[in-house]
């Protein structure tokens, strides 16, 4: 076998993070993925391209996956889409909460299609509400969610500034998604009853922030007079947090930067003897050591410490060298590349070979014959527009 | 507990960590009966921050109280014992060490239950130098680059990020699907697992737009800086130095269209990512500002780059004369993503998570309910769920 997944058909309707994070981890799973696109390839192939519709971007969200072109408005590729879910088991899709039924590829309709079929629909801010038809984008998220509020990190103007070291809204609902569909399957696999499973970027934004989200809560607007700017708000609920503790922050080194995160009253007292007491006294002893030296005499004691990295460091770190964490691959268009491979190792069955993201189109014409379609009937379908690149 | 599409199975939760706590919960959410292992001071989390983060990550699971290294220490590998071999899976984060001494580790716990689903996390991998080492929140943020990525910093030290543990949140979603994964299979097959998942893996796919090496896309800004960055290390350079080299690889990132504004009541923050949603912005901004689009664009051109930020200190100007709520209905008239900045402590009372049912009253431990973010799932063939609030230590 080749993954726990493998015989599962999955048809993807996505764009950008969230939903292609989620087939990818499911074609590492050995799920066999159709990733469906517009003509001219879904927008995040146009995003810092390296290539007409490729980008680095896409080739990282999408590996392992088929591709099959699609325009959606026809009424012979909602047709197209309704015979490959007959035999799909999972439609995984994201688009405005409007959208589906206007293609004929909402639940209700693909429902009747397969009545064993596994639903798991992704929208921004979920089905309803003000804001249930708005974009959403991984900035917008962060600021209606709270996320850029919480992060607290202002520009000069003192207005907010994004996270920046991760899309973490996209990034962890994609995990959401593939979670999603795995445990639906499961109660499927147990009773024969596909369903509708829904998610949303906000909802997984909330739970990133579980603790600060619950009430009852005291908003920084009650902590601060009226009429504070929001730079002023950030600041009042940066001062409610607890106080930077010397055993638990980011020193310094002549070479570097290191940080010393003690968990105990046992580390604490270790570190205390290695480094010091008060901030001052640290820093300074820091300063005096490179980043080896200091990480060589922590290593020897249990107080959690790292150095500060940044992520390109990371291919070339022993311990991804150590685990295999990094997987070489050969795209097709652009060549070599290595990238983070599958992140789940199951140790009942081999793991599918990881494979690149797939050039636009590669698989329209398999994907149609495969569904009995004739040569001569799929180039008429290419004439008139109904499927795109092949 | 809530009827879901777990309902009926038990997992036994081996964690003091958020990730494997975090995991545990996406599992009570979807039904499942889940024992945490606790020691007898109980989790460490119980005495952090006022413990919402605790009664959030728990809620639903049930509590025993175990111990492995005192008086009854016998009694209680044998308890344990009994309770794996009756459980459908594990959700195992202690550190290796203290898994051998409560008798749960993989060999010891497949050996009297074979079908078992066994989801290991081991925060740096099971291989390498770093595999014994401690973990938490800050050491994976800082040995990841997510520290140093973001780049904040207080007189150059780099400081962490507060929003969210990303990481370890990441890593217990990843571990949830491993449980369903190996839960299906074996409902397939008959055969359970041993499904292996690490948070420093998880935290480098987070970045995988900077961790990935793809020469194409990399050759001209990405890999001249991180080689910087390693000339500068070997020649002893300060972090200062190092930070600066790579900020040099980044691709720049000024302009109007992507980023905050402060408001005359607060802040929104506006998306235009393409060149017809920035035509659309510049209506809603009322500017003809033309930044990237402009045939003349060029960054290293001071005159022209003095030029684009003097519009946009215009720009600033304009957004702070005016509520937020003007800005928000100005971009959405001309279709522009655009969102309001909420604080985290707000949202429960936002019109869009009520509409959407996207809180839920749980009881704390003294049964006041709270209004907690529900579970992010939702189940079609279930109704939506209930949880039951975190366990007192020990009570089951």
């Amino acid at each position: 076998m080749n993954g726990v997944l493998e015989g599962i058909h999955v048809v993807e309707l996505s764009q950008i993070i969230a939903a292609p994070v989620a087939g990818q981890i499911l074609a590492d799973l050995g799920a066999d993925v159709l990733k469906i696109e517009p003509p001219g390839g879904e927008s995040w192939r146009l995003q810092a391209p390296i290539a007409p519709t490729e980008s680095k971007s896409y080739q990282c969200l999408n590996r392992g996956k088929h591709n099959l072109t699609l325009d959606l408005t026809r009424p012979e590729a909602t047709r197209i889409v309704h015979r490959l879910v007959e035999d799909a088991d999972v439609v995984l899709i994201n688009y405005r909460p409007d959208v589906p039924a206007r293609f004929g590829i909402d639940w209700a309709t693909l429902s009747r299609v397969n009545p064993a079929l596994v639903y798991v629909d992704l929208t921004a801010f979920g089905r309803r509400g003000p804001s249930a038809l708005r974009p959403g984008y991984d900035g917008i998220v962060q600021a209606v969610s709270g996320l850029m509020a919480g992060e607290g990190k202002l520009r000069p103007d003192g207005a907010p500034a994004a996270i920046a070291s991760a899309a973490i809204a996209d990034f962890a609902t994609g995990m959401v998604l593939a979670q999603a569909v795995v445990t639906a399957l499961y109660h499927r696999e147990c009773t024969g009853e596909g369903q509708l499973v829904e998610c949303s970027l906000l909802a997984t934004a909330l739970w990133l922030q579980s603790a600060e989200v619950t009430t009852p809560a005291t908003s920084p607007s009650q902590l601060a007079p009226e009429g504070a700017t929001y730079a002023e708000l950030v600041q009042r609920r940066a001062a409610a947090a607890p106080a930077v503790d010397a055993h638990r922050r980011v020193y310094l080194t002549s070479d570097g930067a290191i940080v010393i995160a003690v968990d105990s009253a046992d580390q604490r007292r270790a570190a205390a003897a290695l480094v010091g007491t008060t901030e001052e006294a640290i820093a300074a002893r820091m300063m005096g050591g490179t980043n080896d030296e200091w990480l060589e005499r922590l290593a020897a004691t249990a107080i959690p410490a790292a150095p500060v990295l940044f992520p390109e460091d990371l291919s070339g770190h022993q311990q991804f060298a150590a685990n295999d964490w990094f997987v070489t691959l050969e795209h097709e268009v652009t060549g070599t590349q290595s990238q983070v491979g599958p992140l789940l190792r199951c140790s009942a069955v081999d793991a599918p070979p990881p494979r690149p993201a797939p050039p636009l189109g590669r698989d329209t014409d398999a994907v149609l014959r495969a569904l009995g379609y004739r040569d001569d009937e799929i180039a008429h379908l290419a004439e008139r527009g109904v499927i795109g690149e092949r | 507990m809530t009827d879901g599409p777990l309902d009926g199975l038990t997992i036994v939760e081996l964690a003091s960590d958020l990730a494997g706590a975090a995991a545990g919960q996406i599992m009570t959410d979807e039904g499942a009966t889940v024992i945490k292992i606790e020691p007898p001071g109980g989790d460490p989390l119980r005495r952090a921050d006022g413990s919402r983060l605790f009664q959030t990550l728990n809620r639903g699971k049930h509590s025993v109280v175990l111990d492995f290294y005192g008086a009854t220490s016998v009694a209680s590998r044998e308890e344990l014992g009994r309770l794996l071999a009756r459980a459908d899976a594990v959700i195992a984060s202690w550190p290796r060490a203290q898994r051998d001494a409560a008798g749960a580790d993989y060999p010891a716990v497949r050996a009297r239950n074979p079908a078992i689903v066994y989801v290991s996390l081991c925060p740096f991998g099971e291989r390498g130098e770093w595999a014994e080492r401690p973990s938490n929140a800050l050491v994976m943020q800082a040995i990841s680059g997510l520290m140093g990525a973001e780049g904040k910093t207080a007189d150059g030290v780099p400081t962490p990020l507060v929003a969210t543990d990303m990481t370890g949140r990441s890593a217990g979603i990843l571990a949830a699907l491993g449980v369903s994964a190996g839960l299906f299979f074996r409902e397939r097959t008959g055969i359970g697992q041993k499904i292996d998942i690490s948070e420093l893996a998880v935290a480098a796919f987070l970045q995988t737009g900077r961790t990935a090496e793809i020469p194409a896309a990399d050759s001209r800004l990405r890999n001249p800086a991180r080689d910087n960055v390693r000339a500068l290390r070997a020649a002893g350079a300060s972090y200062a130095a190092q930070h600066a080299a790579r900020q040099a690889g980044l691709p720049i990132a000024f302009g109007p269209f992507y980023r905050g504004f402060v408001t005359a009541d607060g802040a929104v923050f506006v998306g235009a990512l393409s060149r017809g949603l920035r035509d659309r912005a510049r209506r809603a901004f009322g500017t003809t500002l033309l930044h990237r689009d402009d045939p003349r664009w060029d960054p290293n051109d001071a005159a022209f780059v003095a030029e684009c930020r003097a519009e946009e200190a215009r720009i600033e100007q304009r957004f702070r004369a005016a509520p937020s709520a003007h800005w928000v209905q100005r971009c959405e008239a001309e279709n522009v993503p655009v969102g309001a900045v909420a604080f985290p402590e707000d949202l429960a009372s936002s019109p869009q998570a009520i509409a959407n049912d996207y809180f839920v009253p749980v009881p704390d431990d003294t049964a006041r309910p709270q209004q907690q973010a529900a579970p992010f799932i939702r189940f079609g063939r279930f109704p939506a769920p209930s949880p039951a609030g975190a366990p007192t230590l020990g009570e089951n």
